[in-house]
């Protein structure tokens, strides 16, 4: 959760090159002193013990100022809302690379979650040292969150931007944008401190310093393969706690939807991208293009045609149920994940995404645990089926139980006890969304046996194999 | 008023595409009041008598009668009543959009014009009984008489400026039709003018269209027409050259001419002699 000083917000102009763009590069104001210490800390813990891996935070106490800056804590509530979590995978890269590495996305835990355009999570990579370009800082495709495929074949790239700057210097990005690590010519290793967020809350109102409830375009951007006018709009909207915004706003003859279904299959992603959206605002009949898309034969399409669902409103609900019964596996997948994206509108659903869990394939009910904690309503029925995936075999779907049970928050108090034994789980991130789960939770109850499970396993920071007990 | 228009504008701002959704005279009551809105329609408020404000994008205007106001989409405004003696205007709501943009936030008029124009009063009135009317024309009367407030209001504005940084692909798009009318007499191909915008040639095809309402080959065929009917009329080089120097191949060239002309080359040059004499 956020740190108690005042976050710095992001203004309108900053949010509207998060959504265009995808990243901001943002710096903290620490001063030099702070990050020399750090950095002294880091490297004596990355050449005494090794890489901290998870542990990073407890061990390295200084890094947790860092996360209660107000210039990050402010940038992640505007982009995740104040009720952010931490995930509790945390990495700091260590490296002195000549070659760059591939352009790549980063997975959740495998490839085969399907990803939210919307910010449900973000990622800051944080440079606790002076990182110019020779350094090797992360190179970042502006604007290519929301592509699933590479749409660019070389790797130099003109667009390609570098978060590079003075020590305390930051990239906020949208999970799933295409990036890479630059090579580091001078040879000197570089810290990149790489932390993962997830909003535990749909956004109601603006999170950010909001001052023009309108979208749009901002002064200017960087240089982009294409633009996404409908998608930018609405993930603008969303952020301002508006769901199915876009839904019938415009008036589509015949010819512009036949236009949009043709290009839906198109070899080139952003041009499919801006079609589904495009659909989606198209009321009754784009809806019902969009529907009969999710049954495509190409599943390419199929995924797609569920972006278009996912904004489309109440109008996509009863069809989106229906394909839950479909026996192409891709295709449920596509429709839990437009319905998860309509929130407590899809309620409906409920009853039969709760019913699947029984026979449904290991990737399905994982995208069911992650479904049920978005939908949230009504909270009995989600929790019931949350609580069954958290006995569930697969550790994946236990561990989305613990975040969508975060989700849920305090009407989720029915599954603390089933919680506390998930505190026992043979893996680790299971364990701690357990333990985050009970925090959001926050019943009487909860926090009982969140205390319990601290104290069992707190750490002290001083303690080495050198520095075993003294002083 | 200066013409700093791209080539962009040159070509399509009698493309814009109106919509009108309300016409009325109003005299508005004490309550009427407004804040920090923004919406996704222009509108136009022609003032006949008493007082108020409106304020757009920070700046407030206390209009007086006989002014012509255009609050452009996209802005933020308010408005409000001051006094007793309250606004009487008329109004009307519309969109003008060029391609899959709102004109007014290309084209940067001022708020307000003093128009010294005598039928714009009728001009509104007209405007609200086609509103009203079922007539199979009425459509088009309401679209021509905006189309003629909008030219009055131009026609009265000191400076009109446009802005280009309105929309990331806008740059580039003009860019590209400035290459198209510097090389009409090449080979032009959509890869290669993909590749000057940097874009994928699918996704450049669809902006592309966006902004001309033609697809390249289309919107160049147009063109290289266009510069061929120029050399018809006014230089004495034949039809086999003028098509050389328009890239296409004579039999194409007479075929795509007559096409988007409905006359062949030699017809097209008799007659523009002809009306040229009279």
């Amino acid at each position: 959760m956020a740190g108690e000083n005042n976050p710095l917000l992001l203004t309108d102009e900053q949010m509207r090159r998060f959504i265009t763009d995808g990243f901001l590069v943002l710096k903290t104001d620490f001063p030099k002193e702070f990050h020399e210490r750090l950095n002294e800390q880091l490297l004596k813990v990355y050449e005494e013990e090794g890489n901290p891996g998870n542990n990073l935070l407890p061990r390295v106490t200084e890094l947790q100022r860092v996360f209660e800056h107000p210039v990050i804590t402010g940038a992640l509530t505007s982009v995740l809302g104040p009720d952010y979590m931490l995930h509790a995978h945390r990495h700091g890269h260590y490296n002195a690379s000549s070659v760059p590495g591939d352009w790549h996305k980063d997975s959740y835990w495998g490839y085969n979650r399907m990803r939210n355009h919307h910010p449900w999570w973000a990622m800051i990579m944080y440079f606790p040292q002076d990182t110019p370009a020779e350094l090797g800082p992360t190179g970042i495709l502006p604007g290519t969150q929301n592509y699933d495929s590479r749409v660019f074949e070389s790797d130099e790239l003109a667009q390609e931007i570098l978060a590079c700057g003075e020590a305390g210097t930051f990239a906020l990005i949208h999970y799933d944008i295409w990036h890479r690590a630059t090579p580091n010519t001078l040879g000197n290793p570089r810290f990149m401190l790489k932390f993962e967020f997830m909003r535990t809350k749909s956004p109601a109102k603006p999170s950010w310093n909001n001052v023009e409830s309108a979208w749009r375009l901002p002064e200017s951007t960087s240089t982009l393969f294409a633009q996404h006018d409908v998608m930018w709009e609405e993930t603008w909207n969303w952020l301002s706690g508006k769901i199915g915004s876009m839904a019938s706003t415009a008036t589509c003859s015949l010819n512009n939807i036949e236009n949009n279904l043709s290009s839906l299959a198109d070899e080139y992603e952003p041009v499919a991208l801006n079609a589904v959206y495009e659909l989606a605002c198209c009321g009754k009949d784009g809806v019902q293009n969009l529907l009969s898309a999710l049954y495509h034969e190409n599943s390419h399409v199929s995924r797609l045609a569920a972006y278009g669902l996912s904004i489309a409103g109440k109008e996509a609900i009863p069809g989106l149920i229906q394909a839950l019964d479909h026996s192409k596996t891709s295709t449920v997948m596509h429709a839990i994940f437009a319905l998860s994206e309509h929130r407590h509108l899809a309620a409906e659903a409920v009853p039969t995404l709760k019913g699947l869990l029984e026979n449904a394939s290991v990737i399905v009910r994982r995208s069911i645990a992650e479904a049920l904690g978005m939908i949230g309503s009504p909270a009995d029925e989600a929790v019931e089926g949350l609580i069954g995936c958290l006995q569930d075999e697969d550790a994946q779907v236990r561990f989305m139980a613990g975040l969508s049970l975060s989700r849920i928050g305090a009407s989720a108090d029915l599954a603390v006890p089933q919680l506390e034994i998930a505190l026992q789980d043979e893996n680790r991130y299971v364990r701690a969304h357990a333990a985050e789960a009970l925090r959001y939770i926050g019943t009487e109850q909860a926090n009982k046996a969140l205390i319990t499970f601290l104290f069992n396993s707190r750490w002290c920071p001083t303690t080495t194999p050198a520095n075993t007990f003294y002083p | 008023m200066e013409n700093q228009a791209g080539t962009f504008f040159g070509k399509n701002l009698a493309n814009v595409q109106l919509d009108v959704s309300i016409a009325a005279y109003t005299k508005v009551p004490k309550s009427w009041r407004d804040e920090n809105y923004t919406t996704d329609f222009n509108k136009f408020y022609y003032i006949m008598e008493g007082e108020g404000y409106v304020k757009v994008n920070n700046e407030t205007f206390y209009p007086k009668a006989g002014e012509l106001y255009l609050l452009p989409s996209g802005s933020v405004q308010s408005y409000g009543t001051i006094n007793d003696n309250t606004f009487g205007k008329y109004w009307c709501h519309f969109t003008a959009k060029i391609g899959d943009f709102h004109l007014f936030q290309l084209m940067k008029t001022p708020v307000f014009i003093r128009p010294d124009e005598f039928e714009l009063e009728e001009k509104f009135q007209q405007l609200i009984t086609n509103m009203h009317s079922d007539r199979l024309s009425s459509t088009f009367r309401v679209h021509s008489i905006l189309l003629e407030i909008i030219a009055v209001f131009i026609e009265n504005s000191q400076t009109i400026h446009f802005k280009m940084n309105a929309s990331p692909s806008f740059d580039k798009m003009d860019a590209i039709l400035t290459y198209i009318e510097e090389h009409l007499d090449g080979n032009l191909s959509v890869e290669a003018l993909a590749q000057i915008a940097n874009f994928h040639p699918n996704y450049f095809i669809s902006v592309f269209k966006n902004f001309t309402c033609f697809s390249p080959i289309q919107y160049i065929n147009r063109r290289k027409i266009e510069k061929a009917k120029e050399l018809l009329a006014v230089s004495e080089q034949t039809v086999s050259s003028i098509s050389d120097s328009v890239g296409m191949e004579l039999s194409y060239f007479s075929r795509a001419f007559k096409e988007l002309t409905g006359l062949s080359p030699t017809s097209f040059r008799e007659l523009s002699v002809k009306s040229r004499i009279k």
